[in-house]
């Protein structure tokens, strides 16, 4: 079921962020400038500020719940650290969700077995996974990524790219990386003074390099 | 090589003017200072850890539309400590007064007050509690600055304390932080005890009476060890909990 985002306005200071509408089906990426109002656009869909408008997920409307309760998992350019083991979060989330019976399933996925047991001292790339592994224990109605792969390396990000491609869940997903956007989305967003200026459909253009690239490295 | 330098100074600075001179005057402390020192870390740590949540919670507040409001707990930081003591005892002695005046309810609370918590452990640890509380939302506040944990765990469906202990958690260095720095700043609180709960003696009351009774070289030499003993844990205990 599509995220659907109507009539959304949000004020902060200065700034003001209004799109018409947005229809997230597949992976929608949102590409622009710094100060563009992209992470604020996640922000106001997210719940995280009061935005006026539409948010409708998994065919309700969430606009009026607080964060929690919208069903939207945000993922960000900084990952958290686990708050404990890896293990007794991922159960800890999953049983939020009733979703116990899949942890290993998405452990396996994401090729987490080896640090289920650690508390500390994961890199960047695998606290982002860890953070993806319990967003996907929420089975939420869309995903909100904000930069995800940004302190990743080229193989982690490849990794972590694949795997958002393989979702089969609305994604709204906002990047700086006009290849990525290539490698990845339906269709891709262009964000300007706090509006979409155009959405056109992706062509696998990206595809060529990134394979490229992993020959490369791998 | 500048940044050495400059620290380099400062620490020199700090260890000639509150270790290495005034050990010339080193005693050993009279009776009484080990129960001290027990009982500060005791209730220093539990006044510590008790004043994580409403930290983090001030500090999550902060980031939103309550921002002034949670300034409030920088009010035990602005005013002097003898004030916060002054405070507290005009807040805890209310029942007492109305006590006087007739309403009857205030009496057993005027009692227990008087029973339980002023120039009582409860007391120290009310005081300890309130004097934490600037620090513990100062260090989170500067934590979430850096880092967007609850809007993650609120995507994951965490809310309540169940959002405020995950949280609490997942800022691991900065919960570390605050509570070592609560619980050593808690050796230093003479003022607030001094007017509010000046017994069990605590390090720094023991400190102030050594000094008043028995003069420099015993509060000297109560002082370098407490320096010592806390300066060691506060290490020990941060490496650990940081692992």
């Amino acid at each position: 079921m599509a995220l659907e985002i109507e009539k959304l306005e949000l004020k902060r200071g200065s700034f003001h962020l209004r799109v018409d509408r947005l229809e997230v089906n597949s992976i929608v990426v949102v590409v622009g400038r710094n100060g563009s109002g992209k992470t604020t656009l996640l922000d106001a869909v997210a719940g995280v500020y009061r935005a006026s408008g539409r948010v409708v997920a998994c065919g309700r409307d969430v606009s009026s719940l607080p964060q929690e309760k919208r069903g939207l998992a945000y993922i960000q350019s900084i990952p958290i650290e686990p708050p404990g083991r890896v293990d007794k979060f991922l159960r800890d989330v999953a049983k939020l969700h009733g979703t116990e019976n899949q942890i290993g399933e998405v452990v396996t996925q994401l090729g987490l077995g080896h640090i289920l047991a650690r508390a500390s001292g994961f890199s960047t790339g695998q606290r982002q996974l860890i953070n993806l592994a319990a967003a996907l224990l929420t089975k939420p109605c869309a995903f909100l990524m904000d930069e995800p792969t940004s302190h990743l390396d080229w193989i982690n990000k490849k990794k972590f790219l694949d795997i958002v491609k393989s979702l089969e869940k609305p994604v709204l997903y906002v990047t700086h990386d006009p290849l990525e956007a290539m490698y990845i989305a339906n269709s891709i967003c262009v964000m300007d003074n706090g509006q979409l200026k155009k959405c056109i459909p992706n062509t696998p253009g990206g595809l060529e390099i990134y394979k490229r690239a992993e020959e490369l490295l791998t | 090589m500048t940044n050495a330098a400059i620290a380099g100074v400062a620490i020199a600075i700090v260890i000639l003017l509150l270790v290495a001179l005034p050990a010339v005057y080193f005693e050993p402390p009279p009776p009484g200072f080990l129960e001290s020192v027990l009982l500060t870390a005791a209730f220093g740590g539990l006044a510590a850890a008790i004043a994580l949540t409403p930290g983090l919670a001030a500090a999550m507040l902060a980031r939103k539309r309550w921002s002034a409001l949670a300034q409030v707990l920088y009010i035990p930081a602005v005013v002097p400590p003898t004030s916060v003591g002054v405070l507290l005892l005009a807040s805890f002695y209310i029942p007492r007064s109305l006590c006087i005046e007739g309403v009857e309810w205030s009496c057993g609370v005027a009692a227990f007050v008087s029973g339980h918590v002023v120039n009582k452990p409860l007391g120290i640890l009310i005081a300890m509690t309130i004097m934490a509380l600037p620090l513990t939302f100062s260090i989170y506040d500067g934590a979430l600055r850096e880092e967007r944990a609850e809007v993650f765990l609120k995507s994951l469906g965490y809310s309540g304390l169940r959002l405020l202990f995950a949280m609490m958690r997942s800022l691991k260095t900065a919960t570390v932080s605050a509570f070592v720095f609560a619980w050593v700043r808690s050796f230093g609180e003479l003022g607030v005890l001094l007017v509010f709960a000046s017994y069990p003696p605590t390090a720094s009351i023991y400190i102030y009476n050594v000094w008043l009774i028995y003069g420099v070289g015993p509060a000297v030499g109560a002082s370098l060890t407490v320096v010592a003993v806390v300066f060691a844990v506060a290490y020990v205990v941060r490496r650990w909990l940081s692992r």
